[in-house]
Order: C-alpha cells, then sequence, then structure tokens
C-alpha cells in the first residue's frame, strides 16, 4: 500500500484483559480452578487482537464509471465504483468512501460501502446523483481496511481510475462571425419586396433589376419596363430571454437543479439549435446581479448577446449559471431516502415551489385580475419589461424560457404581443408537475418518495403554472411544457417546429 | 479520519445509527445469555422483573433525548423512573429475599460464610444481567450517553425530592404525635417562648435586642423587595411635584442599605448590652429622657406588629418578584421542563395518598408468604407495630422514598461509569451488555454453574461487546444505508471462532487440572504445577503482546 497511507493499531481488547483480570481473582479469592481457567475465554480475544496484523494486505484497485457521458442537469446519473483486491491474502473489512463533490446530492444508495474481498475479487458499489449544470470532480475513494479483530486498520486514499470528471454542460459554440451575414433567407415572411415566391407588388424598372424579374408580358402591351416584386423571406432576428429571476431559483426537491440552471440549460441547447439552423439568435438574461457579470451589468441591466456582436453568449449563459447558484448555498441537503418528505418539513421549505409560488404572487395579482385593456400599459411599467422591448428588434420574434411560477410571463406575453412580435415559451416544469409527476418520477424514483410532486403544496403551485401557460396560450403564444424526467430533445423539437 | 467524510447529502441521523446486522447480534446475544444464566443459576423471576426495570431506564433515557415535544417527554421520563427504580429494587429485593429464605437458618455456623458468599454471587449474576439488558436496551438507540445520563441524574433527584420530603415530614409527624416524650409539648413551648420574647415586650423595659432583630428583618426585606420589584421600570420618567419618582426611589434604596448596615452593626451591640454588660454599667448610663424613648419605641408592641407585617409583605413580594423574573427569563417551555420532574414527585405522592391501603396489605401479604413461617411470623409482628405506628400511608411513602433514592444511588453509579471513563458514549450501550453479561457469566461461575455455560457466557459476553462496538464504528464510518452484512457476518464468525478456540483451550485446561488432581498425589501435584506454569508464563507472554 502506498501514498497517504495512515497505520494504526485500535487497542480494542482492553476490555477482554480486564475480564481475565477478574477471572483470575476471582479464582484466587473463591480457589476455584475452573475460574482460573475460565480466564483463558479473554485472554484468547486479547491474543487474537494482538496478534493480527495488516502486513500481508495489499492496497484495492477502485475504478469508477458513470452510465451517463453527458447527463441533462436534473437527470440521475448512477456511479458505479468497482473494488477489487489485487493482493495475495483476503480483505476481510475494506471500507470505501467515495468522494461525491459536495454539490452533488446522492438520491439513491450510498456512496459508501463494507466489503469483504478474497484474492481477485471484486465487489460493486453502485449510488445514483443528481446531475447538475457544469462540470464536477469526484475526489478519491477513501479507503480503510481492518484485521478481521479490527484491531488494525489502514486509511489511505486510493486513486480511481475511470471517470473522474461528471460533465453537465455543452459549452455554447461562440458565435459564427465569420459566416454571419446581414441577412439570411429563410422561410419567415416578411412585408417587404424582393426575391421570393409570393407575388407582392410592381414598380417601375431600376437600372440593375434582374432580367429575369421584368414583366414582358406588359412591356409587350405597353413598352414600359416593370419590374414584379415578390414577398421576401428570410429567417427573422430570435431573442432567446432566459428567466432566471429569484422566484425562479426553486426546486423541486432538495438536491435537484433549480428553474433557473434548467432555463440556463435549456436556453443554452436552444441557442446552438438555432444558431445550427443558421438563425440569427440573441440571448438575453433577467435577474442576474452585477455580481454575475464580470465588470458588472450594462446600463439597462440586460446582459444581451446579440448575434451581431456585442458580449458572448457563452458569458450570458455563464452569468445565468452563476445567479442561480447564488441561492443554492442556503439550500439544505436532502439525505436521499426523505427527500420529499424533507422539503415538506425542512428548513429548504422555503427554497421549493410550495412556498415560492405563494409569495411571488402578491406583487403580480393585479395584471392577471384587471381587465385586458389595461394589461399592456401595466406591463410596460414594469423596468425590466420596458428594457426588454427597448432593446428588441422590430423583426425579431421572442423565445421566453421560463419556469413560469409568477404572472410576469405573462405581462411580457401581452406587451410582446402588443407591439407585434411572435413569442414561444419553452417551460421547464419544476413544480413536478401537477399532471404528470405522478406517471413521469415516481417510476424513476427507487425509493418512491422522493419523487417530486408528492406534497399538495406542490400540486397547488403545478397547478396555478399550468393555468398560466394556458393564458400564455391565448395571449398567442406558443408554449412548449417541459417535464424535466423527458429528454430536452423532445421539447427542444417542438419548439424549434413553431419556430423555424 | 474517514468519519469525518460524511457527504453533505447524508445527513439523516438514523443513517449513521449502528449498523442492523451486529446490533441484531448483540440483542440476541444479551437475550440469550442472559436467560440462560438466570434460569441456570434459579433468578428467572427476580431477573425478568430487574429487566423490566431496566427496560423502564432505557425508556426514560430515550425521552430524555427528544429534542422536540419536550415537556411531555421529560414528564414521561420522570414517571418512568418511578416503574424503573420499582422494578429493579423489587427484583433484586425479592431473589435476596428468596436466597435468605433458603439459605438462613443455616445448619451450622460454618456454613454462614459459604452461604454469604452464595448469596452475594446470586447477586452479582442478578445485577449484571440487569446491567446488561439496560446496555442492550440503551443499545438500540444509543440513548445512554454522559449527556442523558447526567440529564437523567437531575431529573431523578428531582423526582425524588417531594415523596422523600413528605416522607420526612409525615414520619416527623408519627414521631411527634406518638412518642411519649413531650416531645410535641417541647416544641410549642419553645414556638410560644419565642414568639412571646419576639412579639410580647414586657412594658417599661428597654428590648434592643428583639427590637433590633425584628427592625433588621423588615429592612432586610423592604431592601430586597424594592431591588427585586421592576421599580425603575414602573417609575418610567413620572414625577411628583418636582421630585422624579426613580430618583426618590433610589433615595430609599440607599438609605435602605444604610440602615441595613447599621442594623447588622447594632444587632451584636444589642445583644452584647442586653446580656452581657451589667444594668447598671449599659442603658442605665444614658440619660433620663433617652431612656425613657428607648423604653417607649423598643416596647411597644403596635410597633413591632407594623415591623414584623413589613418583613412578611416585603419579603413576599421579593420572593414573588424573583420567581417570576426567574421564570420570565426563561421561556415556557423551559420552566415547564424544569417543572415536570416535580410534577411527577407530586404524582407519587398523590398515588400513593389514594392507593396506600391496598397496595401495603399486599406488600406484606407477599413478603409473609414467601418466608418460611417462624420469619413470617416475625415479620408480621414487625410490620404491624410499624404501620400502625406510622400510619400506611407513610410507610407506603417511605417505600417510595426508598426506591426514589435507590434510583438516584444507580443513576449516580451510571453517571460514575460515564464520568471515569469506564464507558464511552460511542459504545456505552455494547459496553454495558457485554460488562454485564461478563459479570454475570463469571460470578455463574462462583455458584455452581455448569462449567460450559460460563465459558458459553463469557463468550457471548465478548461477542456481545465486540458486535456492538463493531456496529457503532461500521455505522459511523460506512452507514447504515449501505450494503454492510457481508462484513458483519464475517467479523461475527471470527469472533465466534475465536471464543471456540478459548472455549476448548479452557475445558482442556480444566480438564488437565482436574485429572492431574485425580491421578495420584505427587502426580497431581507435579501436574498442576507445571500447568500453572504453562499458564503464567503463556499468560505473560500474551499480556506482553498486548501491551506492546
Amino acid at each position: 500500500m502506498s501514498r497517504d497511507r495512515l497505520r494504526e493499531r485500535v487497542p480494542r481488547f482492553r476490555g477482554s484483559l480486564a475480564g481475565t483480570l477478574l477471572l483470575t481473582t476471582l479464582g484466587l479469592l473463591y480457589a476455584d480452578a475452573r475460574l482460573f481457567a475460565a480466564a483463558v475465554v479473554p485472554l484468547s480475544y486479547v491474543a487474537f487482537g494482538a496478534l493480527s496484523s495488516l502486513s500481508g494486505a495489499a492496497e484495492p484497485e477502485i475504478e469508477r464509471t458513470f452510465d451517463a457521458a453527458s447527463p441533462p442537469p436534473g437527470s440521475e446519473v448512477e456511479v458505479t465504483l468497482t473494488v477489487r483486491n489485487a493482493g495475495e491474502s483476503a480483505l476481510t473489512d475494506v471500507r470505501v468512501v467515495d468522494g461525491v463533490p459536495d454539490e452533488l446530492s446522492v438520491v439513491s444508495g450510498s456512496p459508501r460501502a463494507a466489503l469483504a474481498l478474497r484474492p481477485d475479487e471484486e465487489a460493486t458499489v453502485s449510488y445514483s446523483v443528481v446531475a447538475k449544470r457544469g462540470e464536477y470532480d469526484f475526489d478519491d475513494p477513501a479507503v480503510r481496511v481492518r484485521t478481521a479483530s479490527a484491531t488494525d486498520r489502514a486509511t489511505l486514499a486510493v486513486e480511481a481510475s475511470g471517470e473522474t470528471t461528471l460533465d453537465c454542460a455543452r459549452s455554447v459554440s461562440d458565435p459564427p462571425f465569420g459566416e454571419a451575414s446581414p441577412r439570411r433567407v429563410g422561410t419567415h415572411t416578411t412585408d417587404s419586396g424582393g426575391e421570393g415566391v409570393e407575388f407582392h407588388s410592381t414598380r417601375e424598372y431600376r437600372p440593375g433589376d434582374p432580367i429575369s424579374r421584368i414583366d414582358w408580358r406588359r412591356f409587350g402591351k405597353t413598352g414600359d419596363l416593370t419590374t414584379v416584386e415578390f414577398r421576401e423571406e428570410r429567417a427573422a432576428r430570435t431573442v432567446v430571454v432566459v428567466d432566471a429571476r429569484p422566484v425562479t431559483r426553486t426546486t423541486p426537491s432538495a438536491g435537484y437543479p433549480n428553474g433557473a440552471e434548467l432555463c440556463a440549460y435549456a436556453g443554452e441547447q436552444l441557442y446552438d439549435a438555432l444558431t445550427a439552423a443558421n438563425v440569427a439568435t440573441s440571448v438575453t438574461a433577467l435577474g442576474l446581479g452585477d455580481e454575475d457579470v464580470p465588470g458588472g451589468l450594462p446600463a439597462d441591466d440586460l446582459l444581451w448577446a446579440a448575434s451581431d456582436g456585442g458580449s458572448s453568449a457563452r458569458l450570458v449563459f455563464e452569468a445565468i449559471g452563476s445567479a442561480a447558484d447564488r441561492d443554492s448555498s442556503e439550500e439544505v441537503p436532502g439525505d436521499g431516502t426523505g427527500a420529499g418528505a424533507k422539503s415538506d418539513s425542512g428548513p429548504d421549505a422555503g427554497q421549493s415551489p410550495d412556498s415560492a409560488s405563494p409569495s411571488s404572487e402578491t406583487p403580480t395579482e393585479h395584471p392577471a385580475a384587471t381587465d385586458g385593456g389595461e394589461q399592456t400599459d401595466n406591463g410596460t411599467e414594469d423596468p425590466t419589461v420596458r428594457a426588454l422591448l427597448a432593446r428588441l428588434p422590430a423583426d425579431a420574434q421572442v423565445v421566453l424560457v421560463s419556469p413560469v411560477l409568477d404572472d410576469w410571463p405573462l405581462s411580457l406575453a401581452r406587451s410582446v404581443s402588443a407591439r407585434g412580435h411572435d413569442l414561444a415559451v419553452l417551460s421547464p416544469d419544476v413544480t413536478g408537475g401537477a399532471s404528470s409527476a405522478g406517471e413521469s418520477s415516481a417510476g424513476e424514483s427507487p425509493t418512491g418518495d422522493s419523487s417530486p410532486g408528492a406534497s399538495p403544496g406542490r400540486a397547488i403551485a403545478g397547478t396555478r403554472r399550468e393555468i398560466r401557460l394556458w393564458d400564455l396560450r391565448t395571449t398567442g403564444a406558443d408554449t412548449v411544457d417541459w417535464s424535466v424526467s423527458d429528454p430536452l430533445g423532445i421539447a427542444l423539437e417542438r419548439s424549434l417546429q413553431t419556430l423555424l | 479520519m474517514m468519519d469525518e467524510i460524511h457527504d453533505a447529502a447524508d445527513l439523516s441521523e438514523t443513517n449513521w445509527a449502528p449498523t442492523r446486522a451486529s446490533s441484531a447480534l448483540a440483542l440476541l446475544g444479551t437475550a440469550g445469555g442472559v436467560g440462560a444464566l438466570a434460569l441456570v443459576v434459579g433468578v428467572p423471576k427476580g431477573t425478568a422483573v430487574a429487566a423490566a426495570g431496566a427496560i423502564c431506564l432505557a425508556l426514560s433515557l430515550w425521552l430524555l433525548t427528544f429534542e422536540t415535544w419536550r415537556v411531555p417527554a421529560t414528564l414521561g421520563a420522570s414517571l418512568l423512573l418511578v416503574p424503573a427504580g420499582a422494578g429493579i429494587t423489587a427484583g433484586v429485593g425479592y431473589e435476596s429475599l428468596v436466597a435468605f429464605a433458603v439459605s438462613f437458618p443455616a445448619g451450622s455456623p460454618t456454613r454462614v460464610v459459604g452461604q454469604i458468599l452464595r448469596i452475594a454471587g446470586v447477586m452479582a449474576v442478578l445485577w449484571g444481567c440487569t446491567i446488561a439488558v439496560f446496555g442492550a436496551a440503551a443499545s438500540a438507540r444509543g440513548v445512554a450517553t454522559s449527556r442523558s445520563v447526567s440529564k437523567c441524574l437531575g431529573l431523578v433527584t428531582r423526582v425524588a425530592l417531594l415523596p422523600t420530603n413528605f416522607f420526612i415530614a409525615l414520619a416527623g409527624y408519627g414521631l411527634v404525635t406518638n412518642l411519649e416524650l413531650g416531645a410535641g409539648g417541647a416544641l410549642a413551648e419553645f414556638v410560644s417562648a419565642a414568639t412571646d420574647w419576639l412579639f410580647a415586650p414586657t412594658p417599661g423595659e428597654v428590648h434592643l435586642l428583639q427590637f433590633g432583630v425584628l427592625a433588621g428583618a423588615a429592612t432586610y426585606a423592604s431592601y430586597r423587595a424594592l431591588l427585586d420589584l421592576p421599580t425603575e421600570a414602573l417609575a418610567g420618567e413620572a414625577t411628583v411635584g418636582d421630585v422624579k419618582v426613580a430618583d426618590a426611589l433610589a433615595a430609599l434604596r440607599r438609605s435602605l442599605a444604610g440602615l441595613l448596615a447599621l442594623a447588622a452593626f447594632g444587632i451584636p451591640v444589642a445583644f452584647v448590652v442586653e446580656f452581657l454588660l451589667p444594668a447598671e454599667k449599659g442603658l442605665a448610663l444614658l440619660p433620663e429622657a433617652g431612656h425613657d424613648l428607648l423604653v417607649v419605641v423598643t416596647s411597644s408592641a403596635g410597633l413591632r406588629d407594623l415591623l414584623w407585617w413589613v418583613t412578611l409583605v416585603a419579603g413576599a413580594a421579593a420572593a414573588v418578584a424573583t420567581l417570576v423574573r426567574r421564570s420570565s427569563r426563561a421561556s415556557t417551555r423551559e420552566v415547564l421542563v424544569g417543572y415536570a420532574p416535580f410534577v411527577a414527585g407530586g404524582a407519587v405522592v398523590a398515588g400513593v395518598h389514594v392507593a396506600h391501603g391496598p397496595i401495603l396489605r399486599g406488600l406484606i401479604g407477599f413478603v409473609e408468604s414467601r418466608l418460611e413461617p417462624p420469619l413470617a411470623g416475625r415479620f408480621a409482628d414487625l410490620a404491624d407495630g410499624v404501620v400502625s405506628f406510622y400510619g400506611s400511608e407513610t410507610v407506603v411513602l417511605g417505600l417510595m422514598a426508598g426506591v426514589l433514592t435507590l434510583a438516584v444511588g444507580g443513576v449516580f453509579a451510571l453517571w460514575l461509569a460515564f464520568a471515569a471513563g469506564f464507558v464511552s458514549d460511542r459504545v456505552a450501550g455494547p459496553s454495558l451488555a457485554g460488562g454485564g453479561l461478563f459479570l454475570a457469566a463469571a460470578f455463574a461461575g462462583t455458584v455452581d454453574a455448569p462449567f460450559w455455560l460460563v465459558l458459553s457466557g463469557l463468550v457471548v459476553a465478548l461477542m456481545v461487546w465486540d458486535a456492538g462496538e463493531f456496529a457503532a464504528t461500521l455505522g459511523s464510518e460506512v452507514g447504515r444505508r449501505a450494503a454492510t452484512r457481508r462484513v458483519e457476518l464475517l467479523h461475527g464468525l471470527g469472533a465466534l471462532s475465536v471464543g471456540a478456540v478459548g472455549v476448548l483451550a479452557a475445558g482442556a485446561l480444566s480438564q488437565a487440572v482436574f485429572s492431574g488432581g485425580s491421578s495420584g498425589v505427587s502426580g497431581g501435584e507435579l501436574g498442576n504445577l507445571s500447568v500453572a506454569l504453562l499458564g503464567a508464563v503463556a499468560g505473560v507472554v500474551l499480556l506482553v503482546m498486548a501491551l506492546r
């Protein structure tokens, strides 16, 4: 056994030594040879403890594997440690503790185990952690080996072969400056005339117009050169708005990523997909603080990554990640078995949607309650909405990525539709889902009770969210409800269909 | 080192409790060992009752570890201490009664020592079994810690306080009223003489000392009342005329303090003047007018009554203010938790008051039925005499107070074991279980239990301790949720095989000694000597190895 090894003897059998003395004394007092002979029994334990030693034992070999290479946040990743006794002698008591990063919470199984291994025998230890956005390095497992008498023990850190980093973030590629063209052809019809398929108008010929667009029939009749204009089709600009306001930083269960984190992840994937489809995409985020952005926020508090320059999308997503983590320090990680139950009664209840949504209700009740006519005005009064509208290009369509835990998205939707922009809402479900929780989560959770949606408060939050999504649809927005336990790809496909 | 690497994801308390398989092994071993030893030594009933008491004690300790529901938990723990003490006392008392009844009267004086040793052995087995059951019960939840035991000590002391005081008062009353020594009359005479001396002065004389004592008491009580009552807060900024009330009160307090100092100095002087100085050298030297004034002031019955009432009222006000102040500083829950054991003590007193008749009759009948005729008759006479002298309530209350005092002693012994470091918090339960069982098995050897049972008892005791300690360490390092069963079973098997080897060696050794003894005088001596020498050498070698 090699590095970081701490070997010590544990004086376990002092009690047996005292017992030996007691029996010897009793044997002498009562003049009873049998009691004297009985002292051999505790003495044999003393001898056992004194004689057993770890001298011939070898360091076990450990290999770590993850069942998913780059999992989405919120999904459970099974970690498997394979411990092998590479030595010649049996190890009767090997205790292994895997170095799980503090940020990841274990939801099933235990990263600890006590194993007994014959020479060349191997055993596996499996447990599951909840993936979070980011890269997490696992420490070397701590190993403690004891003799059968437990009087000789060695503690060591064994370097695990195999995987050591759980990577759950696909970094956003830098915007393709080289290929960027100010006007891209696409399927989105615009009101300006130009090249296309659908007839738009005719105008007088100007030198330089393509010959193919001259109306020859008219030239034949009248002798005037006229140019035909078609309705121009091109991709509009798309603005991805990621909602990371404090109200979104709630989790369905302790240890799971919060709404802002999920929004960041979904927004990132969406940005990648749109950029890959050659759509001019800008990204902005709500709810960032000065401390999230190196150098601070711009004057209108909107960090904006435009498709044609400005700050890079990577910076925006990093800032969102930092904002999402800001409240995480207050979370009390659950213990896996009782995650659902704990968040109902434990100190982290404040982080769960049960309590977060009612508190967030109060300031925004009015727009939802009052009549539709004043909505736009009310919405525009919100400084964030105003700043956002000010930055929106005239032909932009907006994709809001938000868990929709309060009525703010609704007021944004009304303001945006009043300005004539298209709106799509991609909403990760952090309430556990009023309707979907039962079928999607219960089957996955090995303990059953950690399924989100177990508490009535969460069910109410889920129902309110569904009502808000319904309201959003009535304003003309397309909504895509992403249940976190489903792969994001399906939700993205659905949202991209509405965008492209 | 490893104990500290509890990952943040795993915070539940239950996970770090001792692992299940080894704990179950320790529990089963204790139950089996205690049952077998109690049956063979012939103390099954007493052991069962004492074990029930031990389990009540463990339950009481468990209730004391509650962080929520503390008031009912403390009350429950206090009430459980009564059956705990009663169970252990009854179990041990019953078996000692039986042992005495069997052994005495002894056939010959030479057998007395042997019988006493036998009774001591039986008692040790009984105590060992009780401790073992308590340890096993406490290890189930790890409730025996130095903290919980010291809390329990405070609790049992407070529970015992009321019954003991009531018993002393009732017994004292019984003594005073029944003894024909005129003690009651003497007491009454003393009281009336004291009140006369204090309150009914002879007119026309100077009574400096009595007056000084009363005035000093009144001053002290007023000072305390002024100090303890929230006078400053109540006065606030209020004024009477041009004087601020708070300032006036402060001035009053200062004057009272001055008066108090004067009284402290004056009372000894008055004592000297009253008792030690001859009359012509003391007050007679004063001028006539001064002397007359002193006579009027010190012998005025009205003034004395006034001082007495001031003392009473101010003293009561000060006491109430102090109590309220103390209670208001602590939260209601803390106050209730503090009073819960007294409530339990009060419940014991009330219970005895209601049911003392049937309890006492049952007890006396039971003891009589267990004793041989001459002893039973003597006991009945004695009991009748005591009951008719003190009354049955006093006797039952005395028994209760005795049980609770014994409980205080027992918990104190437990506390001492923790304080002296014989038992550590981490493995307290297994240590007590294994230690108790070992004691019982060792002493079972002194009361003619079969040798194989003694050896098995020793092995089981050591295995119980080993398994319990192993479970505690494994639980704290790896936790219950991890897969540990294989390692635990392997460890248990290892310990069992070592025990088996030990039993074989001990059996062979005793066989060698006994067969050596029977083969012939010289050969036997030689055989014994060689075995003893071999044993001594082996023992020394092992000792050196163990201490290495």
